[in-house]
C-alpha cells in the first residue's frame, strides 16, 4: 500500500519534471510513435481484409463450386450438375415456383487501370436469375443488372474509382467496346471490386458459351446448410463439387492473405521493436540520468525505492499509451478507409486499411510493452545503489 | 549521565571493490547525547561519510549495532528504513538537492507528502520552517532564483519541518562562500540551541567545526582521533 501510494506522490512530482524539461522524453516519444504507426499501419491491411469479407455474402446463400477449385474463376459446373442443384428441395423457390438460384459465369482479365497501371479485375456474368436472387428482401438490391444480350455492364464502386470509369463511360474489354450502365453499390464488399457483365456476352467475349463457374443458391427458410450439403453429397451426379456458405466461401478467400499480411505484420514489428526497445532504453538511460540526483534526494527522504521505480515506469508507460493513442486518432483520419490492393494472380482483393479497435488494442498493448521493455533497466538503475552516491556528485 | 541519542558499537562496513574487500569502517562505538550538537572531521577515505550515511539510515553496515532513540535501526529492511528516515531523520545535503521544479514552500513540504498532514497543514508547517531560516518572503521562488547561501537554509528548513529526531549534515557549508557559510552555521547553531536539535555534521571546516558543541576527529577505518 506504502509503495503505491508512494509511487502516486512521485507520478504527481514528475509531472513537474516534464513541464520544467519537456525536451526530456522527446526522443523516446518518437520510438513510441514509429513503433505504434509501423504496427498500426501495417495491422490494418488484414483488418481491412476481414473487414471487406466481413461484408461480403449473403446469409442463408450457399456457393457451389468444383472441389477441385479454390476460387469462383477456376471453377466449372455442367448444365447437368445446375440443373439437379435446383430441383433439390432443400433450394428456396420465388413465387413462380423457379429455384432460386444463379449459375455464373466468372472470369478475370487484366486491365489498366486510371493510373496506368495494369491490374487484374474479376468479371462476373449475371442474369436474371441472379437479380431474382440479389432482390430485396433476399439481400442486396443490385439495382438495374445488364439486359441480356447487351454490351452494358455494371462497375462496382471500387473498381469503377480504380479504373476511373463512370456511368456512359466506354471501356474496352477482351477486344470488345462495352459501355458501363451504372454504379454497384454493394455496402464496401468485395462485389465493389468485380465488373458485372451480361452473361452470354462475358462468355461470347471469353469463347467459352455456355460454360457456368459457380451457382449460388438461396436455401429455403426451413432448410439448413448441412441438409443441403448432404443432400448434393449424396447425389452421384453432383460429385465433384463443392458447397460452402457464401460468408464463409468469401472470409477463407481473404483468410489466407489476411493471415500472411498479419504473419508479416508481426515479423516486421517484432524486429523494430527489438530496435525500438534499444532506443527506448538508452534514450531513457540519458533522461533517467539527469533525473539521478533528485531520485535520489526522494530516496534520502524517505520515498521507497519501489515507489521510484514504479512512479518512473508508470511515467514511461503513461507516455507510450498517450503517444499511441495520438498516433491511432490521426491514422483513423488519414490512413483508415484507403485503398490498397493484393493479388494472388488469379483473384485481386480491393481492400481498404481499417483502424478497428482491436487494431487499437494490439497497438496499445505493444507500445506498452515497448515502454516495459525500454524502460526497466534505466529505472532500475535509479535505485541501484546508496543514494548518498548520486546526492555528493559521485 | 547523559541521554543517549545514538549509540553505536561495533560498527563495521566494508565493500567490494572486484576481488578486494575494503574496509572503510572497521569497528566504531560512538555516543551521541540528545540535543548535542556533533562535528565529525578527518582526512579523506577516514569514513566519516560512511559514518554518516549509516548513523542517517541511507546504507547498511556490515557489522555492528545502530541505536536510535532506542531502535536498532541496523536490524531493519531497507523499506523499513526508508520509513524510518521520514519520520526522524532530516538531511542537509552539500549540494542543497533541492528539486529544480517545485518552488521552496513546496520543497519544505515535500517529506510531509509521506506523512498523513493535511495539506492546509502541510502549507502552514513548511511556512513556519521557512519562517525560522528566515527565508519566508521567498518561498515563492524556485531553486534558481535563489542564491546558494538561500537555497541551503531552505534545505535545512525541509530537514526540520518534519521535526525529526536527528538532523543530518554532510558537509553543509561546502560550497558557499564564508558569508554565507556563517549564515547557515549559525542557523544550525541556533536549532540546536533554540530548538534543541540533534545535529551530526561531517566537515573539512575547522571553522564549521567550531559551531558544534563537541567534534571528533577520525582516523583510518573510522578510528577517533581524538575527541575535542
Amino acid at each position: 500500500m506504502r509503495a503505491i501510494r508512494h509511487t502516486l506522490l512521485l507520478s504527481r512530482l514528475l509531472l513537474g519534471f516534464h513541464l520544467s524539461r519537456p525536451r526530456d522524453l522527446l526522443l523516446v516519444g518518437l520510438a513510441f510513435m514509429v513503433g505504434s504507426t509501423t504496427l498500426a499501419v501495417l495491422l490494418a491491411i488484414p483488418a481491412g481484409l476481414e473487414r471487406l469479407a466481413g461484408r461480403t455474402g449473403i446469409p442463408g446463400v450457399v456457393v457451389v463450386l468444383s472441389a477441385a477449385a479454390s476460387t469462383e474463376v477456376e471453377s466449372e459446373l455442367s448444365p447437368i450438375q445446375v440443373g439437379l442443384l435446383g430441383s433439390l428441395p432443400q433450394v428456396a423457390r420465388g413465387i413462380d415456383g423457379r429455384p432460386i438460384l444463379a449459375p455464373q459465369f466468372v472470369a478475370a482479365t487484366r486491365m489498366v487501370d486510371g493510373a496506368g497501371r495494369v491490374s487484374t479485375v474479376q468479371l462476373r456474368g449475371v442474369t436474371p436469375a441472379l437479380g431474382a436472387l440479389l432482390a430485396p428482401g433476399h439481400g442486396n438490391d443490385p439495382g438495374s443488372l445488364p439486359e441480356p444480350g447487351s454490351q452494358a455492364l455494371v462497375a462496382g464502386r471500387e473498381a469503377a474509382q480504380r479504373l476511373g470509369i463512370e456511368p456512359g463511360s466506354p471501356i474496352k474489354l477482351r477486344g470488345r467496346d462495352w459501355q458501363v450502365d451504372s454504379i454497384l453499390d454493394a455496402d464496401g464488399s468485395l462485389w465493389e471490386s468485380e465488373l458485372w457483365v451480361e452473361q452470354s456476352a462475358l462468355q461470347a467475349a471469353f469463347r467459352a458459351p455456355g460454360r457456368i463457374s459457380v451457382a449460388w443458391v438461396w436455401l429455403a427458410a426451413d432448410a439448413e446448410f448441412d441438409q443441403f450439403a448432404a443432400a448434393v453429397a449424396a447425389e452421384p451426379r453432383l460429385d465433384g463439387l463443392r458447397v460452402i456458405e457464401q460468408t464463409r466461401y468469401y472470409q477463407a478467400q481473404v483468410g489466407f492473405l489476411a493471415g500472411l499480411a498479419r504473419a508479416a505484420a508481426w515479423s516486421v514489428s517484432l524486429l523494430l521493436g527489438a530496435g525500438a526497445v534499444i532506443a527506448i532504453g538508452n534514450a531513457l538511460g540519458v533522461v533517467m540520468s539527469a533525473r539521478r540526483v533528485e531520485m535520489a534526494t526522494l530516496r534520502a527522504l524517505g520515498f521507497r525505492d519501489a515507489g521510484v521505480v514504479l512512479a518512473n515506469l508508470l511515467e514511461v508507460v503513461v507516455m507510450s499509451i498517450l503517444v499511441a493513442a495520438g498516433c491511432l486518432l490521426v491514422l483513423k483520419w488519414t490512413v483508415d478507409g484507403l485503398g490498397f490492393a493484393t493479388s494472388t494472380g488469379i483473384q485481386a482483393v480491393y481492400a481498404a486499411f481499417a483502424i478497428t479497435p482491436s487494431v487499437a488494442g494490439w497497438v496499445m498493448l505493444y507500445t506498452i510493452a515497448l515502454a516495459l521493455a525500454g524502460g526497466i533497466m534505466p529505472v532500475v538503475r535509479l535505485v541501484s545503489g546508496s543514494p548518498m552516491n548520486a546526492l555528493r556528485g559521485d | 549521565m547523559q541521554d543517549d541519542l545514538v549509540r553505536i558499537r561495533g560498527l563495521v562496513k566494508s565493500y567490494k571493490r572486484g576481488p578486494e574487500t575494503v574496509d572503510v569502517l572497521g569497528g566504531v562505538d560512538l555516543d551521541v547525547g540528545r540535543g548535542e550538537f556533533l562535528a565529525l572531521m578527518g582526512p579523506s577515505g577516514s569514513g566519516k561519510s560512511t559514518l554518516l550515511n549509516l548513523i542517517g539510515g541511507l546504507d547498511r553496515s556490515s557489522s555492528g549495532e545502530i541505536t536510535i532513540d532506542g531502535q536498532r535501526i541496523d536490524q531493519m529492511s531497507k523499506s523499513g528504513l526508508a520509513d524510518w528516515r521520514s519520520r526522524h531523520v532530516g538531511f542537509v545535503f552539500q549540494l542543497y538537492n533541492l528539486l529544480p521544479m517545485l518552488d521552496a514552500q513546496r520543497n519544505v513540504e515535500v517529506p510531509l507528502l509521506l506523512s498523513s498532514v493535511s495539506a492546509s497543514l502541510r502549507r502552514r508547517n513548511a511556512g513556519i520552517a521557512l519562517e525560522l531560516v528566515g527565508l519566508k518572503d521567498r518561498s515563492g521562488h524556485r531553486p534558481s532564483e535563489l542564491s546558494g547561501g538561500q537555497q541551503q537554509r531552505v534545505a535545512i528548513a525541509r530537514a526540520i519541518v518534519t521535526d525529526p529526531t536527528l538532523l543530518i549534515c554532510d558537509e553543509p557549508t561546502g560550497d558557499l562562500d564564508r558569508a554565507a557559510a556563517t549564515q547557515v552555521l549559525e542557523l544550525l547553531q541556533a536549532l540546536n540551541r533554540e530548538h534543541c536539535n540533534t545535529i551530526i555534521m561531517v566537515t573539512h571546516d575547522p571553522v564549521a567545526a567550531s559551531y558544534a558543541s563537541r567534534t571528533l576527529h577520525l582516523g583510518e577505518k573510522g578510528r577517533m582521533v581524538e575527541a575535542a
